[in-house]
């Protein structure tokens, strides 16, 4: 009996191991034929397909050269300090159709590239660290396999404005909510420069609802991890949102560069976020905003007044009449209108508060609503590690066909987000400058190297060379020259020590 | 612009060390230079669970978010209790050794390594504030670190900003200095202090005492960056004196970062060669308790986290919160039902709910960080404390419950543990590893996946009691915690007959010993009081963290 139980067991126990082996590897083979099966269901839209356009793409319009020479930093040269491995060891990512990662791509040349990229046309490329070694190599290497350097990375993303913006959510973008992005884009440029002094500062406009910065310094590309954390501390104020408000991470006294911050936010919170937002026009929005006033009796009392007053101001004083006053210029629009009333309120009230204590609490709760609704809202973990990745400029975002463009940070205030090409627009506008040319085939082949000039992608390509990459490249040199002489005084120095 | 490029992190050239006068535990080390000399096996060891006694308060202290006055002070009385010799040069013997000792033994995998750099560097730090200004600046001078005070000049054109800096960071006092000695210091004109001259200037700042302020790139002084509590221009930290702090211990941590990696290198060959002797005794550290020889005596009913790790050992613990201890061990993450399950279980053996956090918070550190900890998973432990949400005090889940639970496979697979009965999830092969892991009998395995395989879950726990402690367990398991009971009821009642076999009083244990062979089992071990193979001193540790 009992052996008969025994073998029984040991048969049903083989049975179920086997199952549970055979399951696994079946498993990941439907997951991956799911992901082949459906992107073409996805693809079958009207117009040309994302695939023909992204082909066309890659083929004439991605200034490939132009990125392969910013990642190099001048190893790419003939210069005698130069590292021949340094691109190779460079990861890029792509995602392929069908949200297909790949990962740890590497190349020696732009044709290299030129090449995988006509043949993969990947909807989006992420740019990762340099590594130790060539990342397709990795398994060799294992342990000493590790990032060395990486720009120093800022992500902003409108998501994180969602509870302030007036105009949309989500996804949404648009000129009326580009303020609070232009105005993040200089306190961070700024700082960036002054506080850290940094000099090659890339800002670009994702594509979608947001904006990445890239500072390529030496200096920030060797940052270690801890380090980048530590920069994110430094330029974030905004410690999470708790019941609609902002918590904020600095005291009564401010840090000099808060001060600076302080005055950039105020300018443009009048100029821009109040108008174009219209933050205090309706109930909703301005009882949000009333939150942060710490005097209850103040808050009420400007709620019933604006509840009352606000209709008989502006003859409908709804967001779009308010926002044509300001655009017009003849008149102050409804908000900024009704700022000025809660500043001077506020003030009023603190100057009739006995304990200057109180006083000076209330007074900066005006700052803290400027702060929390202007500072800059920084996806922090982004930044925090090397070896993060993020979208290359110059991709074309998978959702919207808009290209991640340069933004100048001096001008950040004219960018708008609905104006940015895409690859539909370029593609199109190629094959139109082809047809007025009449060119023949192998004129076609001849121009499609820089294929850009003359469409609506020029101008962003060419202040992304002149503001960027030439500045960048007499850096990389003077970095080069520096790392020669570097080696040949060593050199000496080993040469006399063994001559002694 | 090479400013940045030039000294991202220093290297520190010479040993310092200071002779303090407040008392021999403060003599600072970078521990540069390798000890030679003696030391037995048993100091050694001694020597090197002294250490870790006080890197696990600290690492506690900071853990439960203590005031860093709070952990100064705790660390003062830690020195004091683990690490003062009977003279000034055996304390600092044994501090060098003992860090020695602990590089070795952490240098292995890069959790450990960062684990070891975090506390040292903590300890470091406590170690350094507590000396004087004069030997701190002294220190920090030896050390040679490519810095140098700001000129008058300088201090001049930012007295301003730097009281701001101050005054944002509440150090109303020191921005007062500041604001003060700059308007004076118009007399003293545009006077330059050389580059070499750091060492000059701090005395001759220290005559005219002006507050003195150390350029630095502000890569050297990350955490002082970022909590915004310097002043940064074009790339260069302005480091007040009272910072420097900062600076000592990055360039502490880079040194001893640079002597683990080094370490880590050297380590295969030296293990070989060490293969019988040392290479046991360094290889257990890491995972040794260091609660148990300080035999914390806890009231039935309530236990410290400290004292879990015994338990485990002690194989007081049913197999699934065994599995489940040992799978949070290793994988630092329990999925959400996991969680549950076992939290629930340790609130019902009687930890209270803050040694609950302590517990989980270190157990999830290096995969999860505190805050991330704090964040994601401990609402979900402070729930079941009745905490929040509906404020009902949980109980325990029962065997029923824990049976029934979906858990996908999950502890029997590779993945992270999502709780459930392992008799159940466990696949005959798994289940028979698991139970000789716990030194169970191997005749009573047998008959305990049989019931296993016939679906009597909870039979089969019983009888794996049996097999694992030598004595039947007749009042039946419908809950994890009634296994844990009898387990230390058992092991409470052997303690006493043990410390009474050699008087009169050994009725009760030739009971126990008759029950014990009435069992069927094997007999009674004299080894089952304590966990799986271990140095001997683990084995004590262990024995003591019983509850008595």
């Amino acid at each position: 009996m009992e052996t008969a139980t025994e073998r029984q067991d040991a048969k049903r126990a083989k049975t179920e191991h086997q199952a549970a082996e055979g399951a696994e590897p079946m498993a990941v083979d439907d997951a991956v034929q799911q992901k082949d099966a459906a992107p073409p269901e996805q693809q079958q839209q009207t117009g040309p397909s994302m695939r023909f356009l992204m082909t066309q793409y890659y083929k004439k319009l991605f200034p490939v050269q132009q990125m392969f020479k910013w990642l190099c930093y001048g190893n790419d040269s003939s210069h005698a300090a130069a590292d021949g491995s340094f691109s190779s060891r460079r990861e890029l990512c792509f995602t392929l159709e069908g949200d297909i990662f790949v990962r740890y791509q590497s190349y020696k040349s732009w044709t290299d590239l030129a090449t995988d990229l006509a043949r993969k046309v990947p909807s989006k490329i992420d740019i990762g660290p340099v590594y130790t070694h060539d990342p397709r190599q990795r398994a060799k290497y294992a342990k000493d396999f590790k990032p060395v350097q990486r720009e120093l990375v800022i992500d902003i993303d409108m998501t994180d404005y969602d509870e302030l913006r007036t105009c949309g959510s989500g996804g949404h973008i648009c000129s009326r909510c580009w303020p609070f992005i232009a105005v993040a884009i200089q306190v961070l440029d700024t700082a960036l420069r002054e506080d850290f002094g940094f000099q090659h500062i890339l800002w670009v406009y994702s594509g979608r609802r947001g904006v990445h910065c890239w500072v390529a310094d030496e200096g920030a590309r060797l940052l270690a991890d801890d380090v980048r954390a530590s920069v994110v501390g430094y330029l974030s104020v905004i410690r999470g949102v708790e019941g609609g408000m902002a918590k904020l991470g600095m005291g009564m006294v401010k840090h000099p560069a808060l001060e600076r911050a302080e005055r950039l936010l105020r300018s443009a919170w009048r100029q821009h976020l109040l108008p174009e937002q219209c933050l205090l026009d309706e109930p909703q929005h301005y009882n949000a905003l009333l939150q942060y006033i710490p005097d209850e009796e103040l808050r009420s009392s400007l709620a019933a007044k604006w509840a009352k007053g606000g209709q008989g101001i502006v003859p409908g004083g709804n967001r779009r009449a308010s926002a044509a006053a300001a655009a017009a210029g003849d008149s102050v629009s409804l908000s900024v209108r009704r700022w000025d009333e809660l500043e001077k309120a506020v003030k009023e009230q603190a100057s009739r508060l006995p304990s200057g204590k109180a006083a000076k609490a209330l007074e900066k709760s005006l700052d803290d609503i400027i702060f929390a609704y202007s500072y800059p809202r920084l996806d922090v973990e982004v930044t925090k590690k090397m070896n993060h990745l993020l979208k290359a400029p110059f991709c074309v975002h998978p959702k919207t066909g808009k290209v991640c463009v340069p933004i100048d940070p001096e001008a950040a205030w004219d960018f708008d987000p609905d104006d940015v090409p895409t690859v539909q627009q370029l593609v199109q506008e190629i094959n139109e400058q082809q047809q007025d040319a009449g060119a023949s085939p192998q004129q076609q082949q001849a121009a499609g190297a820089e294929g850009w000039r003359g469409t609506s992608l020029e101008p962003y390509i060419a202040a992304f060379a002149s503001s960027f990459l030439s500045p960048l490249a007499a850096s990389s040199k003077a970095a080069l020259n520096e790392r020669a002489q570097a080696a040949a005084a060593e050199q000496r120095t080993q040469r006399a020590d063994v001559s002694w | 612009m090479n400013f940045i490029n030039s000294a991202p992190r220093p290297v520190v050239g010479g040993t310092p060390t200071t002779q303090a006068s407040k008392g021999p535990y403060l003599e600072l080390s970078m521990y540069k230079e390798v000890p030679t000399g003696e030391i037995s096996l048993e100091e050694f060891e001694e020597y090197a669970l002294d250490r870790l006694r006080v890197l696990k308060a600290i690492e506690e202290a900071k853990l439960r978010s203590k005031s860093e006055d709070t952990i100064q002070a705790d660390v003062e009385t830690l020195l004091k209790k683990h690490m003062q010799g009977s003279s000034r040069q055996q304390t600092y013997r044994k501090d060098v050794l003992s860090h020695h000792i602990l590089r070795l033994a952490y240098c292995r995998t890069a959790d450990l390594r960062s684990w070891l750099l975090a506390q040292e560097a903590l300890l470091f730090k406590f170690r350094f504030k507590a000396l004087g200004r004069q030997q701190q600046v002294e220190f920090f001078s030896s050390m040679g670190l490519p810095y140098h005070a700001i000129s008058d000049a300088e201090f001049e054109e930012l007295a301003g900003q730097l009281a701001a800096v101050l005054n944002a960071c509440g150090e109303w006092d020191k921005a007062k200095a500041v604001t003060s000695s700059s308007r004076r210091g118009d007399t003293h004109g545009l006077q330059d202090i050389g580059r070499a001259g750091a060492a000059a200037a701090a005395a001759a700042a220290a005559v005219a005492s002006r507050p003195l302020f150390y350029k630095v790139p502000f890569q050297a002084v990350p955490d002082l960056v970022g909590s915004r509590r310097v002043l940064l221009r074009a790339g260069q930290a302005y480091v007040g004196e009272d910072q420097v702090y900062s600076l000592v211990v990055g360039a502490f941590r880079s040194c001893l970062s640079a002597s683990l990696a080094e370490a880590a290198r050297a380590w295969g060959a030296f293990s070989a060669a060490e293969a019988d002797r040392l290479a046991p005794l360094v290889d257990s550290l890491p995972s040794r308790s260091v609660y148990g020889s300080d035999n914390r005596k806890v009231p039935v009913g309530e236990i410290s986290a400290g004292q879990l790790a015994g338990l485990v050992a002690g194989r007081h613990f049913p197999l699934c919160m065994s599995v489940m201890y040992e799978r949070l061990a290793s994988e630092h993450h329990l999925k959400h039902w996991g969680l549950q399950q076992f939290s629930l279980f340790l609130k019902s053996i009687g930890l209270p709910l803050e040694q609950a956090l302590l517990f989980f918070r270190q157990q999830f550190a290096p995969r999860t960080p505190g805050d991330k900890f704090n964040k994601e998973y401990a609402y979900n432990v402070r729930y079941n404390y009745g905490q929040e949400g509906k404020r009902q005090d949980w109980s325990e889940w029962s065997c029923v419950k824990i049976i029934n639970q979906e858990v996908g496979g999950a502890c029997a697979g590779a993945g992270e543990c999502n709780g459930g009965c392992p008799y159940k999830t466990y696949s005959a092969e798994q289940l028979r590893a698991a139970l000789s892991r716990l030194n169970c009998n191997d005749k009573v395995i047998r008959e305990v996946v049989d019931k296993a395989r016939g679906k009597h879950y909870q039979l089969a726990c019983g009888l794996a009691f049996e097999g694992i402690t030598g004595s039947p367990q007749e009042t039946g398991i419908n809950k994890p915690s009634e296994y844990y009971a009898s387990s230390i009821e058992l092991a409470t009642q052997r303690a006493a007959a043990a410390a009474g076999a050699n008087g009169a009083g050994a009725q009760q244990g030739q009971q126990q010993q008759q029950q014990g062979q009435q069992a069927g089992g094997g007999a009674v071990q004299p080894q089952q009081q304590e966990g799986p193979p271990q140095t001997p001193a683990g084995q004590r540790a262990v024995a003591a963290g019983i509850p008595a």
